[in-house]
């Protein structure tokens, strides 16, 4: 039965395609009042006999003929293009350029206006315009548009819509296009984060002792006892020495931060305010985190993330916090949280406390 | 929402428009001297204030100077009876100049376009000549350009860039010649086609200026006023009887005047008959159809003149004349002596006793018609003889109007004419024993020879200009010629008035009518010679022709004038008439061209049929040539349909791979043909990533190679926004060609 209705659907938005006019054709004021007036003319030269009235009557349809003919040479032969920014967050304005690509060989494109019609993930619709004076023939103009995305999450791009009022602003004439395409908006980073971190595990990791143990680094000679590993002995150093002498390395341990959304319920528990805000500060915590060089990894909430300090990695965490929704979430598939994980939680409701 | 100032080609471009608007309300050299002047003088005063933007925006004063003009223009229709087309036209150029004055906002500017807009919807109505098509085409262009840079300088502020222009101004150029094409286009169909219904709501409303003439209804004797002078056409003629403008003199006649008071000549006390003819009438709107009608004009005296004065009155005596009159002061209707019938588009005239015919007052303005006089004259002898004193009551006038035309200057004028004196000359010119066609002779030959034609007379009293004509000065122009014979006449007892109108006497030769300008009114005598009014003319005749003739500026002139002649003939009185005829024309030509056809198909039927029957003895019975035919017919289509799929292949083809049709064929192609042989593009890959993958595996091939070279071209042509070089594109072909000669599956080698 679903299957019937969905097919009947699309049959009937198919139809609805098929029906609809390519062009839409709106007046504007001085396009109603031009009409108006050559109706005015015509009247008048019915009534005077004077054929030079006539002729401007004339003259009026031909501007308004001119202008249905040269705007439709403006929209025709039109490709469309959009180049996203690598990361859109939340409450950042993200330039969204948008591209026309005029593939007619002699005519040119004038006074194009561009709107983008993207839905948000809170389901808000936001038009964004950008404005191509003029695309030459065989050639591509690009136009910023500068979009604030109110909140994090997928949002998807809806349609684009062409119009022009060229040559001469009698008519608003205009095609749409719709896309299937969308982007997710990563959640806002750009909130402060404290210094010090309330976990004493991750502040001794922040001010690492060099310990001894496999690596390239050089730490110190010193003199071989029984168990060392032979191959450890530098044979140059003996020689000099006259005894055996065993090389030691530093152990290279690295700076890692793994945060845990866990557990979700507590999460459920906020606000959908508070929400938004404890995930723009995770974000935030990381991100800051990963421009000072931490390994960065997430916990909870679908499958966890290693710590990498590779911005790909970063782009994953933030790509999952974007995405997270306690009410919807599933459970961790790679079991319990690390020990030394930093609840982000805490995190944020320390930092609230703090703040207060 | 505060909007953007505009920019400074947005501005530059609609004080153009106006500019032009301007100029082609000049050009029709209706508006006043004070108006050109302030045209002149503050046009280029304020616009080189905008230049320095010294310009200020003072809302409250230009509003109030609006209102200001506005109730001027009111008052000078009301108050002053201006022409209302006149008015609104000068309201509209103080408006426009007022806005000129002050800072421009988008507001402005948009006010300013419509307002010359409305200067050419003026220059419409008041324009008279062909220099009209050089205005409109004018405006056409300028408004296109200025519209198509208002409304960029709208959606986005581009038009104020020089890089802009630059890259877009060839393009907004063709846009403007584009719009020029469509208006001719619509102008000149709606012009041909859209019925002339002839409908006259507010007729008398919307007229235009009248011109004044040199013809006056009442002649005051006065030096001469500049009108005299004036060279602007008032009417002209063509002759459609050139066998009889031998006998024509070149006389208009407009009116007869027969009250005279020592000073001035009216028309006094006149009686009218009212010619009507039946005309549609809307009850409920004020809606008039105007068509042309014929109106008779002849009484029952043509028969009589060809009894009593031996008339032939054969096709030849009649002149038929079409004439185009100029918007003119008058409501009098001129047509060479002796009007017969008039054809014209109005719904009535009245003819007045004394011969003269007025159209309805409220259907002033511009007019063509057509009519026949009557230009044979009985002989001199037959009328000297008719006239002489035994045939002096032959045929008397009728009392009242002998009266009229015998009336002398009262007591009450004795300050200014003393007829005694004037009787005295009378005597002396003429004798008593002479006829009264002998009298009228004498008397204007001796007028004709005595005294010196001016327009300036050097006489000093005007309060008694007839004796200064006659006894002192002895110079003058035509009235007073004209009133002195006419009072020697009247002195005599001869019945006689002035009567007034024009003197034709310039023939363009270009098209072979006659011009009458203001400065061509001239005033003559009619005097009664028992049974017609026979025309006498004492002024002497003065070619003013003589010395221009043969001169390059009479000729230019003549080709002007002819042209607007033919701006008249064609464009201005074009009407439903001219609709018609048209229609008409079509109609035979189509007519014809289809009975031709017609012939020339059952000429093939029968040669096919007579071919069949001849082939194919076998062949006897009618039925099977007829569905031969239906056969051969259906041949014949299905072979048209065939070979224009061909053509429509042919041209799907060409387009398809012609390179500025779409810009990225190539590089499909080449994915097509790479596809075919078992190589398919990932849709993730970039285009260097898919050749990077393909010269992995065929490294330094000549396929290789080709597709390398086909990526590069392709990611130019699509990143660079930049169209390709001719010598790329065969270079391009020839790749193409490479990949096309590659046989063989490239799955062998690629593993994808």
């Amino acid at each position: 039965m679903n299957r019937i209705l969905s097919a009947a659907r699309r049959s009937w938005s198919a139809l609805k395609r098929l029906l609809k006019p390519p062009r839409a054709l709106r007046f504007t004021r001085l396009g109603a009042a031009a009409v108006l007036l050559a109706l005015g003319i015509g009247l008048g030269a019915m009534n005077t006999g004077n054929n030079l009235v006539y002729m401007v009557f004339g003259m009026m349809l031909g501007f308004i003929t001119a202008s249905g003919v040269i705007s439709e040479a403006s929209l025709r032969g039109l490709e469309q293009d959009w180049i996203l920014p690598p990361e859109i967050h939340a409450r950042s304005a993200a330039p969204l350029r948008v591209i026309l690509r005029n593939a007619k060989a002699r005519l040119p494109s004038f006074g194009l206006e561009a709107i983008l019609t993207l839905a948000e993930a809170d389901g808000r619709r936001t038009a964004l315009s950008a404005r191509f004076p003029f695309i030459p023939p065989s050639a591509q103009r690009s136009a910023d548009a500068a979009f604030v995305p109110q909140r994090r999450g997928r949002t998807a791009l809806l349609s684009l819509e062409v119009r022009t009022r060229f040559p001469f602003g009698f008519f608003e004439k205009s095609w749409m296009r719709d896309l299937d395409a969308g982007f997710i908006v990563y959640p806002s980073c750009d909130l402060p984060v404290r210094a010090t971190d309330p976990t004493p595990a991750w502040r001794e990791r922040e001010f690492p002792v060099p310990l001894k143990g496999a690596g390239d680094s050089f730490l110190e000679v010193r003199h071989f006892f029984p168990g060392d590993n032979p191959s450890r002995i530098s044979w140059k150093i003996s020689a000099r020495q006259a005894r055996l002498m065993v090389r030691e390395t530093e152990k290279e341990v690295e700076r890692r931060v793994i945060a845990s959304l866990e557990p979700v319920a507590e999460w459920e528990k906020l606000s959908a305010e508070d929400l938004e805000r404890a995930v723009s500060y995770a974000a935030s915590y990381l991100c800051e985190k990963s421009r000072a060089g931490f390994a960065v990894g997430l916990h909870g909430y679908g499958p966890a993330i290693g710590p990498s300090t590779g911005g790909k990695n970063l782009a994953r965490i933030l790509r999952a916090l974007a995405l997270f929704e306690p009410s919807a979430a599933l459970p961790a598939l790679a079991g319990k949280a690390p020990a030394a994980s930093t609840d982000l939680l805490a995190l944020w409701k320390s930092s609230q406390g703090e703040r207060a | 929402m505060k909007t953007s100032p505009p920019s400074a080609a947005a501005i530059y471009s609609v004080w153009g428009l106006s500019a032009v608007a301007l100029a082609g309300l000049m050009l029709t050299r209706e508006l006043e001297i004070l108006t050109l002047a302030c045209i002149f003088t503050l046009l280029p005063l304020f616009f080189h204030f905008e230049r320095n933007r010294r310009l200020k925006k003072a809302p409250w004063l230009e509003n109030s100077l609006v209102t200001a003009l506005l109730a001027g223009s009111i008052c000078r229709f009301f108050f002053f009876k201006e022409s209302f087309i006149l008015s609104v036209a000068e309201f509209l150029v103080f408006f426009l100049l007022v806005k000129c004055a002050f800072a421009k906002g988008r507001d402005d500017l948009l006010q300013m376009i419509a307002l010359s807009f409305f200067l050419l919807l003026s220059t419409s109505t008041l324009a008279l000549d062909f220099t009209f098509i050089f205005s409109f085409s004018f405006y056409v262009l300028a408004a296109a350009w200025t519209l198509s840079l208002f409304t960029l300088d709208s959606e986005g502020g581009a038009g104020a860039s020089g890089a802009f222009f630059k890259e877009a101004g060839a393009h907004l150029r063709r846009n403007c010649w584009i719009t020029l094409v469509l208006s001719v286009f619509f102008a000149g169909a709606i012009f041909v086609f859209f019925p002339r219904l002839s409908l006259a709501v507010f007729q008398g409303a919307f007229l235009g200026s009248a011109h004044q003439t040199g013809f006056t209804e009442k002649v005051a004797l006065q030096k001469s006023g500049k009108i005299y002078k004036d060279p602007k056409v008032a009417l002209r003629i063509e002759i459609l009887s050139p066998e009889s403008k031998s006998e024509w003199q070149g006389y208009l006649r407009g009116q007869a005047l027969s009250r005279f008071n020592g000073r001035e000549w009216t028309a006094g006390r006149r009686r009218g008959t009212l010619k009507s003819k039946d005309d549609y009438r809307s009850r409920i709107l004020n809606i008039r159809r105007v068509t042309k009608n014929r109106f008779d004009l002849a009484g029952p005296q043509p028969e009589s003149w060809k009894r009593d004065f031996a008339m032939r009155l054969e096709p030849g005596s009649f002149l038929r004349q079409k004439i185009y009159m100029e918007s003119m002061d008058t409501s009098i209707l001129f047509a060479a002596p002796w009007i017969q019938s008039l054809t014209a588009a109005v719904p009535r005239v009245t003819v007045y006793a004394d011969g003269s015919v007025q159209r309805p007052s409220d259907f002033r303005g511009r007019i063509s018609y057509e009519a026949v006089s009557l230009v044979e004259r009985p002989q001199a002898s037959l009328l000297a003889q008719r006239t002489g004193r035994r045939n002096s009551q032959a045929a008397p006038l009728e009392p009242e109007s002998s009266a009229e035309n015998l009336q002398l200057p009262g007591p009450e004028s004795k300050d200014f004419i003393d007829l005694e004196r004037i009787r005295e000359l009378a005597e002396k010119i003429v004798s008593g024993r002479d006829s009264a066609y002998a009298k009228a002779v004498k008397i204007e030959r001796h007028l004709r020879e005595n005294y010196a034609y001016t327009l300036e007379p050097s006489g000093s009293d005007n309060s008694r200009p007839i004796e200064d004509f006659l006894f002192v000065s002895k110079e003058g122009h035509c009235e007073y010629y004209a009133s002195a014979m006419a009072l020697l006449l009247r002195l005599q007892g001869i019945p006689a008035r002035v009567v007034t109108g024009f003197l034709v006497g310039e023939l363009n030769p270009n098209g072979n009518y006659y011009v009458v300008r203001a400065q061509d009114a001239h005033a003559w005598v009619e005097a009664w010679m028992n049974g017609i009014w026979a025309e006498f003319d004492p002024t002497p005749r003065v070619n003013r022709f003589e010395k221009e003739e043969g001169t390059l500026w009479t000729a230019a002139r003549q080709k002007l004038d002819y042209l607007n002649f033919m701006w008249n003939l064609h464009v201005l009185s074009y009407d439903m008439d001219s609709q018609q005829k048209i229609a008409r024309n079509i109609d035979i030509k189509s007519n014809r061209i289809s009975r031709d056809l017609e012939k020339r198909t059952a000429r093939w039927r029968n040669a096919w049929k007579s071919a069949l029957v001849k082939n194919k003895k076998r062949i006897h019975d009618e039925e099977f040539v007829v569905g031969n035919t239906w056969i051969s017919i259906a041949v014949i289509i299905s072979g048209f349909l065939f070979s224009a799929t061909l053509i429509w292949a042919g041209i799907k083809g060409y387009f398809k791979h012609k390179p500025g049709r779409q810009p990225y064929w190539f590089y499909k192609e080449m994915i097509r043909i790479l596809e075919k042989r078992g190589c398919k593009k990932n849709a993730a890959e970039t285009p260097y990533e898919f050749a990077r993958r393909i010269s992995e595996h065929d490294h330094k091939n000549e396929l290789d190679c080709a597709v390398q070279s086909l990526t590069f071209a392709y990611c130019k042509l699509r990143y660079s926004g930049r169209n390709l070089p001719s010598s790329v594109w065969g270079e391009i072909e020839s790749n193409l060609i490479i990949l096309q000669k590659n046989h063989g599956k490239l799955t062998r080698t690629f593993h994808l």
